[in-house]
């Protein structure tokens, strides 16, 4: 990979990550749980977190992990990872799924 | 002038011994073995996504070599190896870890290549089937009641 190629792919990461929660937050569905500096895991609130990513992964697609299950002081929280391997489509998906998720979810 | 493949003699096994340079000492400046994939992705600053200062602009002393250079490298360097096709393998095999070349086709199946440690146990049936279906075999050829696949340590038994 080399020296250069090894940065290319960290950037990747980094701009994925970012890419995916600034869509997450503009969607009006998700926000940063902590404040430190994200490179390509972070951990994103959405309400109701537990019951989207079940609706969710019956139509097929695994939101990462629900943090409530380990940590209990992390309610609603997901911890979602994005690598240099996710396409813009598949981050898209993801947000627009989730989206529509906590749409129903709230109006449940 | 060595030559690249020299005979030499070797005390543990009859291999031909190759004249190997360390990694570092391949390879040229600004040669990547690897491509990413295609970038769709919109444009973003990353002086705005990370602090500067948790970023490096250069990696000292590492190694820049093609795709090619990489495989050729380790190659010769596993020919130095006592192998179990060429000598007699006593003890140590297990922690060396030999295994068969088909496992790595195996491995790279998407179902398993694809599928990550903390996915769905519904999401995971595959790899679960595959693995309860080697207890049993195992069972019926050791004839055990049942046997367990759970690690006992980090390092199996025999080390």
């Amino acid at each position: 990979m080399g020296k250069r190629g090894l940065r290319a792919l960290a950037v990747r990461n980094v701009k994925n990550s970012h890419y995916t929660f600034d869509l997450l937050q503009q969607a009006g569905h998700g926000q940063l749980h902590f404040a430190a500096p994200v490179f390509n895991e972070f951990v994103i609130e959405v309400p109701h977190a537990r019951a989207a990513w079940r609706q969710l992964k019956d139509r097929g697609v695994v939101a990462g992990v629900v943090l409530e299950e380990w940590y209990p002081e992390l309610k609603d929280c997901l911890l979602l990872c994005t690598t240099e391997l996710h396409t813009r489509e598949e981050i898209k998906d993801l947000v627009r799924e989730l989206s529509q998720e906590n749409e129903v979810t709230q109006v449940a | 002038m060595t030559s690249p493949l020299s005979l030499s003699p070797n005390p543990q096994g009859k291999h031909a011994v190759l004249n190997e340079p360390l990694i570092s000492e391949r390879g040229f400046p600004g040669r990547i073995g690897y491509s990413l994939p295609h970038d769709e992705v919109p444009v973003r600053d990353l002086n705005t996504d990370l602090p500067p200062e948790l970023c490096r602009d250069a990696l000292a002393d590492f190694p820049e070599v093609s795709e090619g250079e990489v495989v050729r490298h380790f190659t010769r360097l596993s020919q130095w190896n006592l192998s179990a096709a060429t000598t007699l393998y006593p003890f140590g095999s297990c922690t060396m870890k030999y295994n068969p070349v088909v496992n790595e086709s195996m491995a790279r199946l998407p179902g398993f290549a694809g599928l990550h440690p903390l996915a769905p146990g519904d999401q995971a049936q595959g790899a679960l089937m595959l693995l309860a279906h080697l207890e049993r075999c195992l069972a019926e050829i050791s004839g055990m009641d049942a046997i367990s696949l759970q690690r006992a340590r980090r390092v199996s038994w025999p080390a």
